[in-house]
C-alpha cells in the first residue's frame, strides 16, 4: 500500500494564517450581505394607529389585560407589540431559487465528496481488486 | 497504520480521557437549556401559543431522530470531531469540511449570543439601581473566563457545566411546581383565558418551526466529547438520550408555565420569558432563582459551545483541512489550546457586530444543514458497513423511519427559515458554496489522503 | 468612581489578565516543547 501515496506539500506559517483569515472574511461577508441587499426579517410595517387605543380594541380580555398591567404595560405601550404582524408571502420564484440552491449545494457536495472518498479508500486499502466485497 | 511506524521514534500526545455520562449530559443540555430561558418564545410570535407547542413537539421528534441516529454512528466513530469525523469516514472529505464548519459556526455564534445575554442581564440589574452599565466588558469577560476554563482542562469545564446546568433545570421544575399549584394547591395558571386560536393559521405553525429549534439546538454537541470520555460506546448514547429526555420535559414545562401566565403577544417578543413568568408570580425568591437560572443557562451554553467549537476546529486542523498549527494539544492540560485561543476574538467580534439576528440565523441554519447531513449519512453508514460487519456500540431501532422523518422535518424547517429570513438563508448558503469551492481548490491539496481514514473498519462495501 | 464603573473596569482588567495569561502560557508551551510533539495527536489513537 506504499504505492501511489499522495504526498501533500507542507504549508508555511504565513500561508496557514492567510487561510484562516480567508474563512473569516467569507463569514463576515455573508453576515453583512443581507444588510447590503436590504431587509432581513419579514415583518409588515406597523399599522396606522389611532389616538389612545384601549385594551378592548387590542382584543385583550380582562385576564390578559391584568397580566399586561402587571408586566408594566399600558394600552399605548402594548399597542405596537400586539399589532405587529408577520407577513408570510410565498413567492414561487424566490422559493424556487432557494430550493434549487439548497439542492444544488448538496448534490455538488455529494458528487465531489464521492470523488475524493474513492481516492481516500484506494490509498487506505490499496487499489480495488476485482473480487468484490 | 501511521501509528505503528512512528510509535518507536516519538512520544505522542492526546486529549485526556476523563469524562463520564454525567459530563456528556452536562455538555449537551448545558448548551441547549438557555433556549428554554429565551429564544423559543419567538416561535410564539411566529405561530401563536399553540403553534409553538406543535413546533416544540414536532422539532422534539426531529431531535429524537437526530439523537438516535447520532448515538449509533458516534458509538462507533469515537473521535473529537463528532459529526465531522463521521462525515469524513462515511461521505467524503468535502462533506466533512462542510460539517466541521457547520459545527464551528453554529457553536461560536451561539456562544456570542450567550455572552450578549450575560451582558444584557447585568445591564438590567444595574438599571434597577439607576445605573447605566456598559455590557461590553462583561461580554468579553464571559468569553475570556470560559475560554480560560476550557484551556485549563475539560474535566473541570464540564463539571462546572454540570452544576450550573442542573441548577438551571431545577429552577424550571421549581417554577412549575409553584405555578401549577402542585405545592400549595393554588394554580396561578390562566390557560383558559390566555390561549387563543392560531393567529396565522397553519402556515404560522410551519413558520414557528424555525424558532422551535431553540428548544433543543445543540444537543448533538455531545458527540464532540467522544475522544475524552472514558467509554464512548456507552457514555455518549446514555448522555445524549438522557439529555434529550431532560429537554423534552424542560421544553414542555416551559411552554406550559409561560403560556399560562403571559399573554402570547408579549411572550412572542419577550427577552427573558421564564424570568418574566417568575416576576408575574410575585415571589421574590422565585424571581431571584429564575434570574440566576437565566444567567447560569447562558454561561453553561457559552461554556459548552467553546468546548465543541474548539474540538471541531481542532479536528479539522489535525487533518490539515484547516491550518495544521491549530491541531496542537497542550502538554499539561491536554486540551486543544490553540483552537480555544483562536476562537476567542472571533466570538467577541460576532458579539459586537450588532447583527444578532443574522448571527442567530447563521447558527440555526448551520445546525439545520448538519441535521440534513445526518439523514443521508446514516443511510450510507448502514449500506457501506451493514449491521454485523463492524462492531456498533448502539444500534438505533426502526431504521429507516427516523432518517426519513428527519429528512422531511428538515425540509419543513428550511421552508420556515425561507419564510422568516429568506435573504439571510441565501447569503449563508452562498457562504457554504464559496467556502466549499475554496476548500476543493486551495485546502484539500494539503490533506493526506489515506491517513485521514482512521477507523479500524474493513473496506466499505462497493468501494 | 462609583461602584458600577469600577465593576466595568474590573471586568475589562480581569479579561485582559485571563487572555494575557493564556497567551503567555501558549507562548511558553511553544518555546518549551517541540512543534512535532505538540502536533502529534492523531485521531483514533488509544
Amino acid at each position: 500500500m506504499s504505492r501511489n501515496v499522495y504526498k501533500p506539500p507542507v504549508q508555511k506559517g504565513f500561508g496557514q494564517f492567510i487561510d484562516a483569515m480567508v474563512v473569516l472574511a467569507l463569514v463576515y461577508l455573508s453576515l453583512l450581505a443581507p444588510l447590503l441587499m436590504g431587509g432581513t426579517a419579514a415583518e409588515s410595517a406597523a399599522t396606522e394607529h389611532k389616538a389612545k387605543p384601549t385594551w378592548e380594541e387590542l382584543k385583550q380580555n380582562d385576564v390578559m389585560q391584568a397580566q399586561w398591567e402587571k408586566l408594566g404595560h399600558t394600552p399605548e405601550t402594548a399597542e405596537p407589540i400586539v399589532t405587529k404582524k408577520f407577513s408570510y408571502e410565498v413567492e414561487p420564484l424566490s422559493l424556487g431559487i432557494t430550493i434549487a440552491v439548497i439542492a444544488g449545494y448538496f448534490i455538488f457536495m455529494l458528487k465531489m465528496s464521492d470523488r475524493e472518498y474513492r481516492e481516500v479508500i484506494n490509498e487506505r486499502f490499496g487499489p480495488r481488486v476485482g473480487k468484490g466485497d | 497504520m501511521g501509528t505503528a511506524a512512528t510509535a518507536g521514534q516519538q512520544e505522542k500526545i492526546s486529549l485526556l480521557k476523563v469524562l463520564g455520562p454525567v459530563h456528556v449530559w452536562a455538555l449537551g443540555v448545558g448548551i441547549v437549556l438557555v433556549g428554554e430561558y429565551m429564544g423559543w418564545n419567538f416561535s410564539v410570535a411566529k405561530g401563536g401559543a399553540y403553534g409553538s407547542l406543535i413546533a416544540c413537539w414536532v422539532i422534539g421528534l426531529l431531535y429524537t431522530c437526530v439523537a438516535m441516529i447520532d448515538s449509533e454512528v458516534t458509538s462507533t466513530v469515537a473521535a473529537a470531531g463528532g459529526q465531522y469525523t463521521q462525515a469524513k469516514h462515511i461521505i467524503g472529505p468535502l462533506m466533512a469540511f462542510n460539517v466541521g464548519l457547520y459545527l464551528v459556526m453554529a457553536y461560536t455564534m451561539l456562544e456570542a449570543a450567550d455572552a450578549l445575554v450575560v451582558g444584557d442581564l447585568l445591564k438590567a440589574v444595574a438599571a434597577q439601581y439607576g445605573a447605566d452599565l456598559d455590557p461590553r466588558p462583561f461580554v468579553v469577560l464571559t468569553i475570556a473566563f470560559l475560554a480560560w476554563l476550557n484551556y485549563r482542562g475539560v474535566f473541570m469545564t464540564l463539571t462546572v457545566n454540570f452544576v450550573i446546568t442542573a441548577f438551571a433545570f431545577i429552577a424550571i421544575l421549581v417554577l412549575f411546581f409553584n405555578a401549577s399549584g402542585l405545592v400549595d394547591g393554588q394554580s396561578v395558571l390562566l390557560h383558559r383565558d390566555l390561549l387563543v386560536d392560531l393567529p396565522y393559521g397553519w402556515i404560522g405553525v410551519l413558520a414557528s418551526l424555525q424558532f422551535g429549534m431553540w428548544y433543543y439546538l445543540g444537543i448533538e454537541g455531545t458527540c464532540q466529547a467522544a475522544e475524552e470520555v472514558r467509554s464512548a460506546g456507552r457514555s455518549i448514547p446514555m448522555g445524549t438520550m438522557g439529555g434529550m429526555m431532560t429537554l423534552l420535559i424542560a421544553a414542555s414545562l416551559t411552554w406550559y408555565i409561560c403560556t399560562g401566565i403571559i399573554p402570547w403577544e408579549y411572550l412572542g417578543q419577550a427577552t427573558t420569558p421564564l424570568y418574566d413568568a417568575a416576576r408575574l408570580m410575585g415571589s421574590v425568591e422565585l424571581e431571584v432563582m429564575l434570574f440566576i437560572g437565566t444567567m447560569f443557562a447562558a454561561i453553561a451554553s457559552a461554556n459548552g459551545c467553546i468546548n465543541d467549537a474548539s474540538r471541531a476546529w481542532f479536528s479539522m486542523s489535525r487533518d490539515r483541512y484547516m491550518p495544521h498549527w491549530f491541531g496542537a494539544v497542550h502538554p499539561r492540560y491536554r486540551t486543544p489550546y490553540r483552537s480555544i485561543l483562536f476562537l476567542i476574538p472571533i466570538a467577541v467580534s460576532f458579539a459586537f457586530t450588532g447583527l444578532l439576528d443574522q448571527v442567530i440565523t447563521f447558527s440555526i441554519l448551520s445546525g439545520l444543514l448538519g441535521y440534513t447531513f445526518m439523514s443521508f449519512n446514516i443511510v450510507r453508514f448502514r449500506r457501506l458497513w451493514p449491521l454485523g460487519s463492524i462492531e456498533r456500540g448502539y444500534v438505533h431501532p426502526y431504521h429507516p423511519i427516523p432518517c426519513i422523518v428527519l429528512g422531511v422535518l428538515c425540509s419543513a424547517t428550511y421552508f420556515a427559515t425561507y419564510l422568516g429570513y429568506g435573504t439571510s438563508l441565501l447569503s449563508i448558503m452562498a457562504f457554504y458554496i464559496l467556502v466549499s469551492i475554496w476548500f476543493v481548490v486551495r485546502r484539500y491539496p494539503f490533506v493526506k489522503r489515506g491517513e485521514q481514514f482512521t477507523m479500524p473498519w474493513p473496506r466499505p462495501k462497493g468501494y | 468612581m462609583d461602584f458600577w464603573s469600577a465593576l466595568e473596569y474590573g471586568a475589562w482588567g480581569l479579561s485582559i489578565v485571563l487572555i494575557g495569561w493564556m497567551l503567555v502560557d501558549a507562548r511558553f508551551v511553544s518555546t518549551t516543547y517541540g512543534e512535532d510533539f505538540l502536533l502529534s495527536s492523531r485521531e483514533g489513537d488509544e
